[in-house]
């Protein structure tokens, strides 16, 4: 619909047409005017209808692309906030998983130390399996199973807390069952148990919300072996010179929830006991129980040891012989009463074959921890926690200063260092070369000096030690036929060096003795003619390895023997035959 | 033939036609929101006036947008 307007300057009307934009002019509108007389035509009105619908069809397109553009940016802007937070997200995990590599490394570190430990001190710890059998190993590492009273000491336990003298007559007769254990030991392990309740026979440590009440709120914190010395603190001094330390542990490594509190118990770790000196640990569990015992106003802590049979247990016995029959501190020991486990320790050079094998054998058999020494030891023997290998030359100082290194570090003492590696070659003077001549001073003179010197320091700190050296009958006895001029120069220099060493070092308690072997059956002589070796000992047989490691033996223990050097050699060192 | 212009451009092209095929002294274009908003960011309406220069009046070549 058109109107008429006076124009404002004058000079005539001006006629307005106002057209909608949009249906109901939700877009706009627009105004046309014009001053020609009828204005708007028919068509004219018909042309801007059509136009002004085009143009707000063409705005409701331009709203809607524009409406597209901002959702658009939005969306955008809303995965580069995303990607900014799972940026953030994957940096603050790796931190994490950085920071639990580096926890699982100590904790992997710390097993490593305790199990250093534990290993050296083999004989100290009982293990009690979930059967309720007992383990415990000898000084070999070898594990024995206890038979027959392990169930009943425990069931006998459990009676013993209401029975007062009766359990400890009990307790004493069920003890006896087990091997090596005299009456006066076992009186002497009621002891703790007696004075102290819960004992130290027998003891359950619980870690759930009402037992951490119930000893003091102190005691409950990570176990440790920084909590255990510190809860240990001022009972440490009063156990640590009691020979009850010599003692075993038993325990399980269950844990889980207690059925007998209703919360969450967890052991002692077995490691945690493994990993402190076995002395400690004892300690620690009399230390706790002393500790919650004299505080009057905390009742003591006794966990029903019957229903936490399947958790920890800590049983302290008596003292006891090694397993091993053949071990100083054996059975077969006549020493009586308590002992120490103190071990021993030798090193072996040359020990991955014929005699140096033989000796490690022995030396282990006999209790000792070893260090065995040789280009391939670890190819050739089994290492235990009493047996160290160390591979290489013992021509080099580097191997040498290892082996020391490994003993003193490993089992704190070097008691016995037998120089048993050497090479040996026969051929007529002339046919030595000057590369024999530095193979046979780099493995038997080198490798005397080297390790000997090393560890002459440290038995020098002791006070105490014993070296044997192998060397060989044909250095002071030569035969005719067997041409080993030059290899003799090493092994005579090796039995004139142990008597000047012996005299030495008499008072300062380091013996040094030497073995010279004739003819033994070892891989050295494995391509001669046995019958030709038999003809050059008057006893007409070869010596076997035993033989040698026999004289070995009785050279390291023999306190009044130094500076010899023993034959064995069927007599040849005798005379004519 | 405005696809893909802003409501500006759309409304000035279509005064200009108006102004040019029907020769008229004056026209002017007011649109509501949302269409103005690409004119005013403050999201207020477009006005847009026009004289036909042709006439002897004023007329600019590009044609003042008069806010509200």
């Amino acid at each position: 619909m058109a109107f008429a307007s006076t124009k404002p300057a004058g000079g005539g009307d001006v006629s307005i047409v106002p057209l909608r934009l949009g249906l109901s002019d939700e877009v706009g509108v627009i105004l046309a005017a014009c001053q020609r007389a009828g204005f708007p035509a028919e068509t004219e009105r018909l042309l801007l209808r059509v136009v002004t619908n085009q143009a707000a069809i063409g705005l409701q397109e331009a709203v809607l692309l524009s409406e597209q553009r901002r959702v658009a940016r939005e969306l955008d802007q809303r995965v580069e906030q995303r990607t900014r937070e799972l940026a953030a997200a994957n940096e603050e995990l790796r931190r994490e998983i950085a920071e639990r590599k580096l926890v699982e490394e100590k904790l992997r570190q710390d097993e490593r130390e305790l199990r250093s430990i534990t290993d050296a001190t083999p004989q100290a710890i009982t293990v009690l399996d979930p059967e309720l059998l007992l383990h415990r190993p000898d000084c070999t590492g070898r594990h024995h199973t206890m038979d027959d009273p392990s169930r009943a000491r425990i069931s006998l336990r459990t009676r013993g807390y209401t029975h007062g003298r009766i359990r400890r007559r009990r307790l004493t007769a069920k003890l006896q069952c087990w091997k090596g254990i005299s009456t006066s030991e076992v009186a002497m392990a009621s002891w703790p148990e007696r004075r102290h309740r819960a004992g130290a026979l027998s003891g359950c440590f619980c870690w759930g919300e009402r037992c951490a009440q119930r000893f003091a709120s102190a005691e409950r914190r990570p176990w440790t072996i920084a909590a255990v010395k510190q809860i240990l603190g001022a009972h440490i001094k009063d156990w640590a010179g009691s020979r009850w330390f010599h003692e075993s542990l038993l325990f399980n490594r269950r844990s889980g929830l207690c059925p007998c509190l209703g919360g969450h118990f967890r052991a002692v770790p077995a490691e945690i006991i493994k990993g402190l000196l076995w002395s400690e640990a004892l300690a620690t569990m009399f230390g706790l129980v002393r500790g919650v015992d004299g505080n009057k106003s905390v009742k003591p802590f006794v966990a029903p040891i019957d229903k936490c049979r399947r958790y920890l247990r800590l049983i302290v016995l008596p003292p006891r012989a090694c397993l091993n029959r053949n071990c100083s501190l054996g059975p077969n020991s006549r020493t009586k009463g308590v002992r120490t486990l103190k071990k021993k320790t030798a090193i072996v050079t040359g020990a991955s074959g014929g005699i140096g094998a033989g000796l490690v054998e022995a030396f282990l058999k006999e209790g000792y921890n070893v260090v065995a020494t040789s280009l391939d030891a670890s190819q050739s023997l089994t290492g235990s926690p009493s047996l160290v290998l160390v591979d290489g030359d013992i021509g080099n100082q580097e191997t040498a200063a290892k082996a020391v290194e490994a003993a003193i570090q490993r089992f704190g003492t070097i008691d016995v260092l037998v120089n048993n590696a050497g090479i040996f070659y026969t051929k007529p003077f002339t046919d030595f070369t000057t590369g024999d001549f530095n193979a046979l001073v780099s493995t038997n003179l080198l490798g005397f000096l080297y390790i000997t010197q090393l560890s002459v320091k440290h038995m020098l700190k002791q006070k105490s030690g014993s070296v044997v050296t192998v060397t060989g009958s044909l250095a002071d006895h030569p035969i005719a036929g067997v041409n080993a001029s030059v290899s003799m120069i090493t092994k005579g220099g090796l039995n004139t060096v142990t008597r000047s060493l012996a005299i030495e070092y008499a008072k300062e308690g380091i013996r040094f003795n030497a073995v010279a072997p004739g003819a033994v059956d070892t891989p050295l002589h494995k391509d001669d003619p046995k019958d030709f070796l038999k003809t050059l000992q008057p006893m007409g047989k070869i010596s076997e390895v035993k033989d040698v490691v026999d004289a070995v033996l009785y050279l390291a223990g023999a306190g009044q023997v130094t500076g010899e050097v023993l034959h064995v050699d069927g007599g040849a060192h005798a005379g004519r035959w | 033939m405005w696809s893909g212009q802003e409501p500006a451009q759309i409304v000035s092209t279509l005064l200009d036609v108006l102004l040019g095929m029907l020769r008229l002294d004056f026209a002017y274009a007011r649109l509501k929101d949302p269409f103005g908003e690409g004119a005013h960011r403050d999201g207020l309406a477009l006005s847009v006036p026009k004289l036909n220069g042709a006439t002897g009046r004023d007329r600019s070549d590009a044609p003042p947008q008069v806010g509200r």
